[in-house]
């Protein structure tokens, strides 16, 4: 009891950030209710984002009284159980296809996306790992089948399909790569090789106009729409286009909360803007400002978990805190990023903002478990 | 268990931590350019897209008379239109998304293409009301089709200017189907009917959508399409205004007050206040009715400052019948009428017989070949070149000076006076008092010039008149036919009246004017015409100026003249009258068809009126003209001394023929030479040089409908 209490001390401690998630929940609710309120099928969206909100909650509390350490230890097994999931959504019976995706499984009276928990698994199975690989860390052996646990899932859920979360785990399996002490150069080059061919791509296809070998033409507009939205305004550049003209046309105050008429009069494609597009409603209607604190307030978040990972008791706590900030700052630069043309439109929702039960308490859940590293921290062991 | 103690390297975090420092960044820095740095532009064009302007149609400018009566004014007019993509989307909803669908074209690739049957869809839409409201005008499929194409979100006018009691049954029943609604537009009225038809024209659709653009770029709804309303449409022209809705991704419009703020309202155009006299124009207009005259014209004109206060044309028609559209039927009617009713009579120019003696009078004066007691022997004939020319009444009048040759309009007097004065003389009297000249007051195209005949006329037309007329020099004997108003000499009514004007007021020449100024919507005076502008000056002497003068009084007040039934009691007024022989085809054979002039103006002290009758299918100047503009005369002078003229709406006067008679069969046919042509009282039949009534190739004869047809829409 004593430790319980010891434990609540420190969670109050670190008030200050469970304040700021709990802030960044509400303010998404009003941002769903802006997006939704003229969509009679969405209606209850604000309401049930609410629900999502206490239960990803009371899941944070549970994991931050968790000791972390037990959670990893167990962690190949939920590794396991979670790819047995995410083959289960192709399973009849066990599916429940949504928008044409195979992303949503049906245990009982619950419907869940298996790809969101995923994430969690993975990142405890990576810290596992990468622990129990740590005489040989320097090994390539080691970044090779850190590959493979990576790959694996991957391949299940990009075949929902569902690209956009998929593509989420090789940034959480380089980055903790990196903190566990791998070369360098065996994260760095990997990242530099695919910097050096956006921007060549960017050069060869947008500004010399030249076509790729064994590129289908289909394929060579999408990465030139990409480029140039402005090429298929009405069509694959409509998403973007309508993106951009809502945020710019927010100036720095915004036009008010449900104010924005991108948002309201449907510009902004009503089936999207509560969930992945949901930054532009933020960016139209709150301003320059509204859009800058709320990134401000997810870099926070993000730094906060760098400094969870210092402080950790061990390499595995920093692993996990690591792990689950790359997640959450894939989200938010892949999903921000999107929407103000730096990286191409991908179906991934924004953190404690976007719509979406499963996410939404994952990312909480995420939350809980970096708590629990910190609740564990070093210092507290001792004192 | 895991436990342990190791840690990770601080320095693979802190690189991590700039990482999301650098990210951050970025995102902000973007956003900064985006929302910021590009604001304007993304404004731009969210409002481009999520606003739509409506037009609001301005009014046009009224027309009134010279004191402010509305001659030409908007009513409202009631449409119903159809917004044909709202329609198109509400069946989809109401249809489970299923429309029906006409095939088109394969497409470049082979692809089947299609689009929505909007003509079924529309047809499906108004059918619960169409009974209702009784909307029988038939679909224009093809104009819909096309409509749907290219302006789907314009609406598309489905039948105009209803019945009050549809429009009453359509606001009371709420029939709201989407996508069909009525709107209220100006519409042109024109308040008296008839009543100066000829002058003001009328309006129509704009033929296609590049013609007459407003300021905003699109077209007018209604163009000036003849008389003043074609002339000055520009100046008519309202400016439209616009109102701005919000409009959905979905193409649904959405009220939005704050956009209110945008809204311009329309402007009226200029009202045109015209020189017309109302009330003189409907004593004109119903003293012309009331003598039953099938064809003629009048002008009632100012001769102190050259006003034009009344014209009339008769036959007329109801320019509200082209309100908002003629009917095909109509339209048809209008133009195939032999009588042309559309065409202005007091713009066109005819032989002005007798009438033209005082021209030449003031010519032969100022040439100081003759002067006022010149006498001339006048036998009943005279022989000039090889030919007889007679007097109208063939008797031997004895000797007499120009007073009383004008009194009796003598026609054997003025073939040795003109020839005596000279025919260059002539033509420079003539150019002066504006003959052979368009005033331009209705544009040009709808008026005559005129012939002004003489040698250097010839010279201009050798090749025609050698064709026509076998003749190649000017003789004396066509100078004796221009001297009694015959032959080649072509005046037209404004013309004669504008001269009139002239020897009323002492000499001056002043440019006939219609109209006086434009008032803007607010009340500012804009484009002043200003009065008596002076076109040239008759240039004789007082003293023979007195003479003519007198010469016209003894017209009417005289005992011995030929206008004596154009006396009004208690004034003195001088006049002419005048009889030109003319003939037409009808029926595959010629006929006569007199034209019989009388002008004249009076008080003869001190004249305030110019008034020039043309009747075509009289008997006589002296019979059938005088007592016109002796009704016309009399009514206008009793609005001097307060009489009230109510002016009421007019119907059409109809045309007719009447007065057209038989001619002996042996005679030449019009427009070869030795066509008879008459003088006053009669004809000098074996005149060699007389033309037709219709001597100049571009008149082409009664009976081809054709010959005046105006576009009208």
């Amino acid at each position: 009891m004593r430790t319980f209490f010891r434990k609540l001390g420190q969670l109050v401690w670190s008030s200050p950030v469970v304040l700021l998630l709990l802030a960044l929940c509400v303010a998404g609710i009003f941002v769903i209710m802006s997006a939704t309120y003229t969509n009679d099928q969405l209606k209850d969206a604000p309401a049930s984002q609410l629900k999502y909100i206490l239960v990803g909650f009371a899941f944070y509390l549970a994991l931050a009284f968790t000791p972390y350490r037990l959670l990893v230890q167990v962690s190949p097994i939920l590794y396991l159980i979670t790819l047995a999931m995410l083959v289960g959504v192709f399973v009849p019976g066990f599916k429940h296809k949504v928008f044409g995706a195979d992303s949503w499984l049906k245990l009982g009276p619950v419907i869940l996306e298996p790809a969101e928990f995923a994430k969690l698994t993975y990142i405890l199975a990576m810290a596992w790992f990468l622990r129990v690989r740590e005489s040989q860390i320097k090994s390539i052996w080691t970044v090779l089948m850190a590959l493979a646990l990576t790959v694996v899932p991957f391949v299940l859920i990009k075949a929902q399909p569902a690209f956009g979360t998929a593509s989420v785990f090789f940034p959480i399996c380089f980055a903790m790569l990196f903190v566990a002490g791998v070369r360098w150069y065996y994260v760095v080059l990997p990242l530099a090789t695919a910097s050096i061919l956006t921007v060549s791509l960017y050069f060869w296809v947008h500004v010399w106009d030249k076509p790729i070998p064994f590129m289908k033409p289909f394929q060579m507009d999408r990465i030139k729409i990409f480029f140039d939205p402005s090429l298929d305004p009405k069509g694959s550049g409509w998403q973007i286009t309508q993106s951009l003209i809502a945020i710019g046309s927010g100036g720095m105050k915004g036009k008010g909360w449900m104010q924005g008429t991108q948002n309201v009069l449907g510009y902004l494609p009503k089936n999207t803007s509560y969930n992945d597009l949901i930054f532009p409603v933020v960016g139209e209607e709150e301003g320059f400002r509204g859009g800058a604190a709320l990134i401000i307030c997810e870099g926070f978040v993000l730094l906060w978990c760098l400094w969870v990972a210092a402080r950790a008791r061990d390499k595995i706590g920093a692993l996990v805190a690591v792990g689950v900030m790359t997640m959450l700052f894939t989200h938010v630069f892949v999903n921000i990023g999107m929407t103000i043309h730096l990286v191409p439109i991908t179906g991934i929702p924004l953190p404690f903002i976007s719509y979406g039960g499963t996410f939404l308490i994952v990312c909480l859940a995420a939350m809980g478990l970096v708590q629990s590293v910190w609740v564990h921290r070093k210092n507290f062991e001792r004192a | 268990m895991l436990a342990d103690d190791f840690r990770v390297e601080g320095w693979r975090l802190g690189i991590l931590a700039l990482l999301v420092f650098a990210a951050m960044g970025t995102l902000l820095n973007r956003l900064w350019n985006v929302e910021i740095v590009n604001s304007d532009s993304a404004r731009q064009q969210s409002e481009a897209q999520t606003t739509v302007r409506s037009r609001i149609a301005p009014a046009r400018g009224a027309i009134c008379d010279r004191y402010g009566v509305m001659l030409a004014e908007n009513r409202p007019s009631f449409d119903i239109d159809f917004y044909l993509d709202d329609l198109r989307r509400d069946y989809a909803e109401s249809h489970h998304g299923i429309v029906p669908t006409l095939p088109l074209p394969n497409d470049k690739n082979g692809h089947k293409r299609s689009e929505p049957d909007i003509v079924e869809i529309v047809k499906q839409s108004i059918a619960p009301i169409r009974d209702m409201l009784g909307l029988t005008a038939p679909l224009n499929e093809k104009e819909i089709r096309e409509h749907f194409r290219t302006d789907r979100d314009l609406p598309y006018h489905y039948m105009t200017d209803l019945d009050f009691a549809t429009v009453a049954n359509f606001e009371e029943r709420n029939l709201g189907v989407t996508g069909i609604s009525i709107s209220q537009v100006p519409a042109r009225h024109y308040t008296y009917g008839a009543l100066a038809a000829h002058i003001l024209g009328y309006v129509g659709k704009p033929f296609n959508q590049t013609e007459h653009l407003a300021s905003d770029g699109t077209p007018y709804e209604t163009i000036g399409r003849d008389g003043i309303e074609a002339i000055m449409d520009e100046r008519l022209q309202g400016e439209p205004g616009s109102s701005f809705k919000r409009v959905s991704s979905q193409g649904y419009t959405i009220p939005d007050p704050t956009l209110k703020a945008l809204d311009i309202d329309p402007t009226m155009g200029n009202t045109l206040y015209l020189t017309i006299d109302a009330r003189a124009q409907y004593i004109a207009e119903t003293a012309m009715r009331n003598a039953g005259v099938g064809r003629g014209a009048v002008v009632v004109m100012d001769p102190r400052n050259g006003d034009v206060l009344a014209m009339v044309s008769i036959p007329s028609y109801d320019p509200n019948k082209f309100i908002p559209k003629i009917t095909a039927k109509d339209f048809d009617a209008l133009n195939q009428d032999p009588t042309k009713p559309l065409f202005n009579r007091a713009l066109h120019a005819l032989n002005p017989g007798s009438t033209y003696k005082i021209m030449v009078a003031l010519a032969g004066l100022k040439s100081g070949n003759v002067d006022v007691n010149t006498p001339f022997d006048c036998p009943g004939a005279i022989q000039i070149d090889d030919h007889l020319f007679h007097n109208s009444d063939r008797t031997d009048a004895g000797t007499m000076s120009l007073v009383h040759a004008i009194c009796v309009s003598s026609d054997v007097f003025f073939y040795q006076y003109g020839i005596k004065a000279g025919i260059d003389a002539i033509d420079a009297m003539g150019q002066r008092a504006g003959f052979g000249h368009k005033w331009g007051l209705l544009g040009e195209a709808n008026e005559d010039a005129g012939i002004l005949p003489g040698p250097e006329w010839m010279k201009e037309k050798e090749d025609w008149l050698r064709k026509t007329h076998n003749i190649d020099h000017w003789s004396k004997a066509q100078t004796a036919n221009t001297s009694i108003g015959q032959g080649f000499v072509l005046v037209t009514p404004l013309q004669l009246a504008t001269f009139l004007c002239a020897v009323a007021n002492g000499g001056t020449v002043y440019q006939p004017r219609l109209y006086s100024h434009f008032v803007d919507y607010n009340g500012t005076t804009k484009y002043e015409l200003p009065a008596a502008q002076v076109y040239s000056t008759l240039d004789v002497k007082p003293s023979d100026l007195k003479a003519v003068q007198e010469g016209m009084r003894e017209v009417i007040q005289s005992d011995e003249g030929t206008g004596t039934r154009a006396q009004v009691p208690g004034y003195t007024m001088a006049g002419k009258t005048g009889t030109a022989q003319a003939y037409i085809r009808m029926d595959g054979s010629v006929k006569q068809d007199l034209k019989t002039w009388f002008y004249c103006y009076g008080p003869f002290e001190a004249p305030r009126y110019v008034c020039c009758v043309l009747v075509e299918g009289g008997s006589w100047g002296g019979t059938t003209s005088a007592p016109i503009a002796q009704e016309i005369m009399r009514r206008l002078f009793a609005l001097d001394t307060g009489a009230v003229e109510n002016v009421a709406y007019l119907q059409p006067a109809q045309g007719n023929f009447n007065g057209v008679t038989d001619v002996e069969t042996h005679l030449p046919a019009p427009g070869t030479p030795g066509a008879p042509a008459t003088a006053d009282n009669g004809s000098p039949l074996d005149n060699p040089d007389a033309p037709s009534s219709t001597p100049m190739p571009d008149l082409p004869p009664i009976g081809n409908p054709a010959s005046s047809t105006k576009r009208a829409h």
